[in-house]
């Protein structure tokens, strides 16, 4: 709702200012080395530069490490249940659009017990951000296989290896109808997890970002040859999406030109996994998003909504015999 | 030579439209709800047609009666047969049915095409009414949907502010008592519950902060406020808005005034509630600015909020007081929308006395470069919708100054054909000066809807048989002197030149009016108009009319300039260039090869030899580090691990962007440095080399800090 010219003088003449620790909830209690630090230090830093105001900030979340993202920040937030984090988001978009809604969630709680609920919010393409902790390791429960484990990966419940080759979530994101943001990166680079986040942020419709991200208890190491060797990363960068600094560019210096508007092209590059792609995937702004298609005129009141609801009821309600309403 | 009756004679122009009724053209148009507010009866008719006559040859016969339907329409609105299309349409038909009752195939045809036909609305031919009545449809759909939107607005924050007192009541004592639990429940289920237990449960919560007296107070006064407005519709009460339709400007200002001060507290209360709804009103910040609120304080874009008011008024009521009230409120950011009909466009024919007031109003109007201004005429007004609706729809006040020829015109000329040759003659041009699209003349004035407007007068070939019968074509231009010899008040301003005679001295009047002296006695200037049996006449034009319709011409001119057209500062700049090249271009050719230039061309400009700062792609990494051994960690590859911050926090901790920096080096050893370095998974601590000589166990910790590099 747009607010009066008097309103927002006096917005601008009193603006609130919000630092990085206005955003910090309790003290985190991830693994020391834990790549969640990385990410809930991008995210802070993200709502301090957007200048979220807290209290119209929502963290929604499901179960595992990562899920406990919520408590960290100093926002509000809603701790739900196992794949479930997405129908709630949804739900808290639709209801109050005013809100800017953020979702973290596991590669466990997204891809093996959430899959149908994120294949669906992709395709209603809310205007929420979606964070995916992928460390291929189901951590909290202590060690077992997850749908991105990597192929013989030892776990408490593949004591043989796992069999199976890994899920690619970016294939799958890229593959629902109504896609509108995909992205990749690792925890390890911060300033490009800043980047990446903003961009996602400032989308319109809902954005994907699959963050690769170290466990240092039962994954440790998995990721030690992408650390070490700079070149077994590939930065997309384009004018419309990643644009590296300086900094980054003179360590990161495997580049190439991607339009982030090329699905095809950003199909192709999901499959590589060897380097790791980085950067903006796809984007299209073009995409509705659901609350937009069914908002509501006005907004109902408490009487509304009851009447509403008894009418409902009412329907499948089986009257005694000669009572009211028979 | 007699003198002329004009009555019978048409000026040779408008000779083929005598029955209009026979012609498809904008009139007359249909009323409907919602955009674009007005629709032409041949629009409706050919999308119908569109949608069920198959294409080419097989479904010529379904066109040709959809449009005798819609002739026969045509005819009954213009016998003052105004209506519901969907009425007409049946009468219509039933009036082509007449002319062949046997033909069943005739009436599925009709039947067909009145089906695609998804519209209603009351049909309207271009009569006295018509401006009065298509603006306010317009204004009234347009204004209902803002002050719907509007009240939209209210309602939702009385439904915002009241969850914040519900809830805070809800977390009073009051709230959790038993009593207020029990009643929050079923009737069926109560004796399930321990409605006791239940409220010391919710007591002994963490004490949640209670409202404020002063917010509580506060947020209550503005619900009050809000919910008694009579501005724009509230969901739960009855309608009992402000009437916004006046037929006097003084009245309209009166209104607002009076209306002044309650805007002032509504515009204060809903400020008050979208800064309480967001949790942003500061008491110390903003107390004291709501507590001076008053008319004084609203900004011009919030009054465009309010639904706008409508005057429609004739151009003889601008008497003084409502011509002055009419300026005031143009030149206001009021949004008040004024329709003049003007009824005499020419005015009277003694020379002293100047145009008529009505037909000036709109130029004056655009002097004042605030108000959104439309001047067109009733013929037009289809044409114009979108521009109607932009102005009703504008935030500020408007004018919409519209030519509507008198119902007691004695013209012989329909009232379509009496407004359109008006618009024709460049007595009542159309234009549109639109203030909020642009910050220059070129976007906010627009001459397009004229005929030929780059032209002083409009002009087309007529063709007829001369004396000799033989076939002839000539242009002619069409002017206000053709409006005049329509106009009995004028009639003693023209001469018939009788029969074929033709004296050499005489030239058509437009010549006169572009190049002439009117004054000068060497020729007799004439037009050329047509009797009831299409017989050529001419007309003498006395010097007094000459005189007016140049005044006319000189008024469409400035219009023109305005608009870009034949601009004279344009012309003058042009001319001065253009003489500056020639001149350029002389002493080129003059000079002859070799010779040397008395004036040499600057020579290009030199480039920059030097480049100040590095280049973009040059630019030098951050965090490159001391060059000297000292220890450093590349701050911004940090990912927030957390390792050695644990490890020695005073040593290490976090800048404003949760990344790691050495605080204090002296708070720490050389080995926790390089325990540091070793433990950091990203590999960008740089251990650097010792600091402390006498530090134990240097040598190791050297070759531990040398393997990592």
């Amino acid at each position: 709702m747009r607010q009066l010219a008097v309103t927002n003088a006096l917005l601008r003449t009193h603006p609130d200012h919000y630092d990085l620790d206005d955003y910090e909830g309790g003290v985190a209690r991830w693994c020391t080395g834990c790549g969640d630090n990385a990410i809930l230090a991008a995210l802070q830093r993200l709502c301090r530069d957007r200048q979220l105001p807290p209290e119209k900030t929502v963290f929604v979340s499901g179960i595992g490490c990562s899920s406990r993202f919520p408590h960290y920040m100093n926002t509000y937030g809603f701790h739900g249940l196992h794949g479930r984090p997405l129908p709630i988001a949804e739900g808290i978009k639709i209801r109050r659009p005013d809100l800017d809604v953020f979702v973290t969630t596991g590669d466990g709680d997204c891809c093996a017990i959430g899959t149908s609920h994120w294949i669906h919010a992709l395709r209603y393409n809310p205007d929420i951000t979606v964070v995916m902790h992928d460390n291929g390791v189901y951590g909290l429960t202590k060690n077992q296989v997850s749908p991105t484990s990597p192929r013989g990966l030892r776990t408490n419940t593949t004591p043989s290896g796992s069999p199976l080759t890994a899920l690619n979530p970016l294939t799958v994101t890229l593959g629902v109808t109504n896609v509108s943001f995909v992205a990749q990166c690792v925890d390890w680079m911060p300033e490009v997890v800043h980047d990446i986040v903003a961009a996602a942020h400032d989308h319109q419709g809902l954005s994907f970002i699959r963050i690769l991200q170290r466990c240092p208890e039962y994954m440790d190491g998995h990721f030690e040859p992408w650390i070490r060797d700079p070149e077994r990363l590939l930065l997309l960068t384009h004018e419309d999406g990643l644009q590296p600094s300086p900094s980054t560019s003179s360590t990161y210096r495997n580049q190439r030109d991607h339009d982030p508007a090329d699905l095809a092209a950003a199909r192709v590059i999901a499959e590589t996994t060897d380097p790791i792609p980085v950067g903006i995937l796809y984007r299209n702004d073009d995409v509705p998003c659901y609350e937009d298609l069914r908002r509501a005129d006005h907004r109902f009141d408490p009487e509304e909504i009851r009447a509403v609801v008894d009418e409902e009821l009412d329907r499948f309600t089986i009257w005694p015999t000669g009572a009211a309403g028979s | 030579m007699t003198t002329a009756s004009p009555t019978g004679l048409l000026p040779v122009l408008l000779a083929p439209y005598r029955d209009l009724t026979e012609l498809r053209y904008d009139y007359p148009v249909v009323l409907v709800d919602g955009d674009p507010h007005v629709e032409s009866l041949t629009d409706v008719t050919n999308r119908a047609v569109r949608r069920v006559a198959a294409r080419g040859a097989a479904g010529e016969s379904t066109r040709r009666r959809a449009l005798r339907v819609e002739a026969a329409i045509r005819r009954r609105v213009a016998g003052s047969g105004r209506g519901p299309l969907s009425e007409l349409w049946k009468l219509a038909t039933a009036d082509v049915l007449a002319t062949c009752p046997d033909d069943a195939a005739f009436a599925d045809q009709l039947d067909l095409v009145r089906n695609a036909i998804t519209i209603d609305g009351t049909v309207l031919d271009c009569d006295e009414h018509i401006a009065s009545d298509v603006v306010q449809h317009v204004w009234a759909a347009l204004h209902e949907q803002a002050a719907r939107r509007a009240g939209r607005r209210v309602d939702e924050l009385i439904l915002r502010l009241s969850g914040i007192l519900e809830a805070d009541e809800a977390h009073s004592p009051a709230g959790c008592s038993p009593e207020r639990l029990s009643t929050a429940l079923g009737g069926d289920h109560r004796a399930d519950f321990d409605f006791e237990a239940w409220s010391a449960l919710l007591r002994r919560r963490p004490d949640g902060a209670a409202l404020p007296d002063t917010r509580r107070s506060r947020i209550r006064s503005v619900l009050d406020e809000l919910t008694t407005q009579r501005f724009f519709p509230a969901q739960h009460r009855a309608d009992d808005r402000h009437p916004q339709l006046f037929h006097s400007c003084v009245a309209a200002i009166d209104a607002h005034r009076e209306r002044a001060a309650a805007r002032a507290r509504l515009v204060r209360a809903m400020a008050i509630a979208e800064l309480e709804a967001d949790n942003r009103y500061r008491e110390t910040e903003h107390d004291g600015f709501f507590r001076e609120f008053d008319e004084r304080s609203v900004d011009g874009r919030d009054v465009g909020l309010f639904p706008s008011s409508l005057v429609t008024i004739g151009d003889a009521d601008l008497s003084g007081d409502e011509h002055a009230a009419l300026f005031e409120l143009l030149g206001s950011e009021l949004p008040i929308k004024v329709l003049v009909e003007v009824h005499d466009a020419l005015g009277e024919p003694a020379t002293h006395i100047g145009a008529p007031p009505g037909r000036t109003l709109a130029s004056m109007a655009i002097g004042l470069g605030t108000a959104f201004v439309l001047q067109t005429a009733s013929s037009h007004l289809f044409q114009a919708r979108a521009d109607l609706a932009i102005g009703l729809d504008a935030a500020g006040p408007a004018l919409f100054s519209v030519y509507v020829p008198a119902a007691d015109d004695e013209s012989s000329l329909s009232p379509y054909l009496a407004a359109a040759a008006a618009v024709q003659s460049r007595l009542a041009p159309a234009f549109v000066f639109d203030p909020g699209a642009g910050t220059d003349w070129a976007a906010r004035f627009r001459l397009d809807a004229n005929p030929q407007p780059d032209d002083d007068w409009p002009s087309a070939t007529v063709s007829f048989e001369d004396a000799d019968l033989q076939h002839r074509s000539e242009p002619s231009a069409f002017t206000v002197l053709d409006v005049a010899a329509l106009d009995p008040r004028y009639a003693r301003n023209f001469t018939a030149v009788p029969g074929a005679t033709s004296p050499d001295d005489m030239v058509p009047a437009v010549s006169v009016l572009r190049h002439g002296d009117p004054d000068a006695d060497d020729w007799l200037p004439y037009v050329v108009m047509v009797s009831d049996d299409d017989v050529i006449q001419r007309l003498t034009v006395d010097r007094e009319l000459l005189r007016r319709a140049q005044r006319v011409g000189a008024t469409w001119r400035s219009l023109q300039e305005l608009a870009g057209i034949r601009n004279s500062h344009a012309l003058a700049l042009l001319a001065t260039e253009r003489a500056r090249w020639d001149d350029d271009d002389a002493r080129e050719r003059l000079a002859e090869p070799g010779a040397v230039d008395p004036e040499p061309a600057a020579s290009p400009p030199a480039q920059p030899t030097t480049t100040i700062g590095p280049l973009p792609d040059e630019a030098p990494p951050e965090d490159a580090g001391p060059p000297s051994g000292q220890p450093w960690i590349e701050t911004a590859r940090c990912t927030t691990c957390d390792e050695c911050t644990t490890l020695n926090p005073d040593m290490f901790a976090y800048d404003e962007n949760k990344q790691a920096y050495i605080a204090d080096l002296s708070a720490g050893t050389y080995r926790d440095m390089v325990t540091a370095a070793e433990a950091c998974q990203v590999a960008i601590i740089h251990a650097g080399t010792p600091w402390d000589p006498t530090e134990p166990g240097l040598d190791e910790l050297v070759a531990r800090a040398e393997a990592l590099g």
